[in-house]
C-alpha cells in the first residue's frame, strides 16, 4: 500500500488535559479501502484520538492528518469525512428529516436522495421528532448523517451502541460496501464480534499508549494459543517442551496439548514425527486477544 | 448570505423563536403600561412636581427624576433608568452566554463542529443571529415608543427615541459580548451568564450610586453604563463618541470570544 493511499494518519500524538494524560505517543495510519478496529478499555484514550482527528481538541504534541493535510487546522478536509461521536447527541427540537437536511445544508450539499435511500435501508421514520426516538433509532440517525455524503474517510466512535442485531448487521454490510468503494474506516467499538467481522487491522490502546497495531491473522499468530494432538500411542511431554514457540505441554493418555506462541510450524513438524490421529487448534478470539493485551499477557 | 451561514442563523433563531417572542412581547408590554400612565402625570403636573420634590434627594438622583413631569423626562425615568436597560442586558447576556456553549453543553457540537465548518464561521453565524434578535427587540422598542408617544401627544422627537433604542441595543451587545467571552473561555453557559450578569449589575449599581458616592463617581469615565445610559439619550440625544466607545468594547469582547472559542478544546 503506497503512502498516497493513507487517508488517516496519526503520528506520535500526545494529548494532555492539564496534568492528566489523555494519550501519549500514539501513531498509526488507515489507508483507502481499509477498516482499522480501534480497541481499548474505557478511558484508554480512543475518544481523545478520534476527537483530535475531528479537530474538536488540539494535540499537545504530534501530528494528525486527514487526506495528508493538517486535521486540526484545516476544516475543509472534513468535507470528505463522516463521523459518529461516542456520546451522540442530536438536535431534539427537530424532526429526523429536518436534522439531516440541516446537516446537508451545513455541508452545502443537496443530499435528499441519499437521505431517503438510507432512511429506507435503516427503516428510519424521517418525519419522527428526534426527541421521540429510541436510543437505537437515534444511533441510526447518527450513522446516516455520517455516511449520507458518501465520505472517503469514516471515523466511528462506538457507532452501534444501542443498535439491535438487525441494525448491527445492516451497519456491518454498509461498512463492507464503503470499504469496497475505497473508504478508510476508523472503527472504535466494544463489540468485539463486530470488529472481528469487519476490521482488516486492529489497534489496541491501553492506558493512553498504543499496545499494538496488527492484522487479525498476524495478531492470532502472535498470541498464545493451544494445539491438541491425538496420537496412536502416548507421547512424552519432553518431546515437545524444547520445540521453539512451545510455552507449556500437558499430556493425558494419547493426547498432548501444547501452548504455542509464534509460528506453529515447528510444533507441527515435531508432531509429524509420531503417528498423529487428529489435531485440534484453538484460535483465540479477538476478545481473548484484547484481554491478553490489556492484561499484559504474552504477545510476541 | 451563503447556504451554510443561512442554515446556522436560521436554526439559532427558529430554535428560540418562542423565547424571542416572549422577550419582545415583554418589552412592548412594559412600554405600553408605562406610557399609558403618562396622561395621569401630565394632567396633574403640579402635584407630581410637589411629590417628586418631597422625595429624598438621593432617591431623585438615583432615578434621574429631574424632569419627571416632562414627556422626555418621564420616559427617561420610567423606561431608561432601570427596567428596559436591564431587560436588554438580560437578553444580550442570555444569548451571549449561549453563543458558543449551547451546542457544546448539549453535546450536539461534536457533529456540528465535525462538519467542514470553521469555528470562526460558526461563531459569526451565531453572532449574526444574536445581533438580529437584539436589533429586532430594539426595533420593537422604538416602534412602541413612537406609536405610544404619537397616541399620547408626547412630542418627543423620533430621533431621541431612536437614540434610546440605540443605547439599549448597545447595552445588550455589551452584555452579550461579556457573556460570550466567558462562555467561550469556559464552555459553560451557567458560568457565563452568572459571572457576566454579576459584573454588569455590579457596574450598574456603581453607575446608579455614583451621584451619591464620590468613590463610585471616580469610575464614571470607565463604566460602560455611563457611556450608554449616562448620556441620557431621550433628554440629551445621541452621544456618538460614548456610543462608539461602547460599540468598540463590545467588538473587542466578541473578538476575544471568537479567538478563545476557535483555539479551545470542545468539551465532551
Amino acid at each position: 500500500m503506497s503512502s498516497d493511499d493513507v487517508l488517516i494518519s496519526v503520528d506520535h500524538l500526545t494529548k494532555f488535559y492539564g496534568h492528566h494524560r489523555g494519550v501519549e505517543d500514539v501513531s498509526f495510519t488507515v489507508s483507502a479501502g481499509e477498516v482499522l478496529g480501534f480497541l481499548g478499555p474505557n478511558g484508554s484514550g480512543k475518544t481523545t484520538v478520534i476527537r483530535t482527528l475531528m479537530g474538536l481538541i488540539r494535540a499537545t504534541h504530534g501530528d494528525v492528518r486527514l487526506f495528508g493535510g493538517p486535521a486540526t487546522s484545516d476544516h475543509r478536509l472534513r468535507k470528505g469525512v463522516g463521523y459518529v461521536p461516542g456520546r451522540l447527541e442530536l438536535l431534539p427540537r427537530m424532526s429526523v428529516r429536518r436534522y439531516l437536511m440541516h446537516l446537508a445544508a451545513l455541508r452545502r450539499r443537496d443530499l435528499s436522495r441519499s437521505i431517503d435511500s438510507l432512511a429506507d435501508r435503516f427503516a428510519l421514520d424521517l418525519d419522527a421528532p428526534i426527541a421521540s426516538l429510541s436510543k437505537g433509532n437515534k444511533q441510526k440517525v447518527g450513522v446516516v448523517q455520517a455516511v449520507m455524503h458518501d465520505p472517503l474517510v469514516l471515523i466511528l466512535d462506538e457507532p452501534t451502541s444501542g443498535l439491535d442485531p438487525i441494525g448491527q448487521r445492516q451497519f456491518e454490510e454498509l461498512i463492507d460496501e464503503m470499504r469496497e468503494r475505497g473508504t478508510a474506516v476508523l472503527l472504535s467499538s466494544h463489540v468485539m464480534s463486530e470488529v472481528e467481522a469487519i476490521a482488516d487491522r486492529i489497534a489496541i490502546l491501553d492506558h493512553g499508549r498504543l499496545a499494538l497495531v496488527s492484522s487479525m491473522p498476524e495478531l492470532r499468530s502472535r498470541i498464545e494459543r493451544t494445539l491438541d494432538f491425538e496420537f496412536d500411542a502416548p507421547v512424552a511431554a519432553s518431546e515437545f517442551s524444547p520445540v521453539p514457540g512451545v510455552s507449556s505441554v500437558h499430556t493425558l493418555d494419547n493426547h498432548v496439548t501444547c501452548s504455542v506462541v509464534g509460528s506453529e510450524s515447528p510444533v507441527l513438524a515435531k508432531a509429524l514425527e509420531f503417528d498423529v490421529r487428529a489435531v485440534t487448534s484453538h484460535e483465540p478470539t479477538l476478545e481473548e486477544v484484547f484481554i491478553a493485551v490489556t492484561r499484559g499477557e504474552r504477545v510476541v | 448570505m451563503n447556504a451554510l451561514f443561512e442554515a446556522l442563523v436560521r436554526r439559532s433563531i427558529i430554535d428560540r423563536i418562542r423565547g424571542i417572542a416572549g422577550w419582545i412581547g415583554g418589552i412592548v408590554a412594559i412600554v405600553t403600561v408605562q406610557m399609558s400612565v403618562y396622561p395621569t402625570v401630565r394632567d396633574s403636573t403640579a402635584d407630581w412636581e410637589q411629590a417628586t420634590e418631597s422625595f429624598p434627594e438621593a432617591f431623585r438622583e438615583i432615578f434621574r427624576m429631574e424632569d419627571y413631569t416632562t414627556p422626555a423626562g418621564y420616559l427617561s425615568t420610567e423606561l431608561m433608568t432601570f427596567v428596559i436597560p436591564l431587560i436588554f442586558i438580560g437578553l444580550g447576556a442570555g444569548w451571549g452566554a449561549r453563543l458558543t456553549t449551547e451546542d457544546e453543553e448539549s453535546r450536539a457540537a461534536d457533529i456540528i463542529l465535525g462538519l467542514p465548518i470553521s469555528r470562526y464561521h460558526y461563531f459569526a453565524a451565531r453572532l449574526t443571529s444574536l445581533i438580529g434578535v437584539l436589533g429586532t427587540a430594539a426595533l420593537f422598542f422604538t416602534v412602541s415608543l413612537v406609536v405610544g408617544s404619537s397616541l399620547l401627544d408626547m412630542n418627543v422627537s423620533i430621533a431621541r427615541m431612536v437614540s434610546a433604542s440605540a443605547v439599549v441595543l448597545l447595552l445588550g451587545l455589551m452584555g452579550a459580548g461579556l457573556a460570550a467571552t466567558i462562555g467561550a473561555a469556559t464552555g459553560r453557559r451557567a458560568v457565563a451568564l452568572g459571572v457576566s450578569l454579576s459584573i454588569l449589575i455590579g457596574a450598574f449599581v456603581v453607575y446608579s450610586l455614583a451621584p451619591l458616592v464620590s468613590l463610585f463617581d471616580l469610575f464614571g469615565t470607565v463604566n460602560p453604563w455611563e457611556w450608554t445610559l449616562g448620556t441620557q439619550p431621550i433628554t440629551s440625544g445621541f452621544d456618538l463618541g460614548k456610543s462608539a466607545l461602547s460599540l468598540a468594547l463590545s467588538s473587542i469582547l466578541f473578538g476575544i470570544a471568537a479567538r478563545l472559542f476557535s483555539t479551545r478544546d470542545i468539551t465532551n
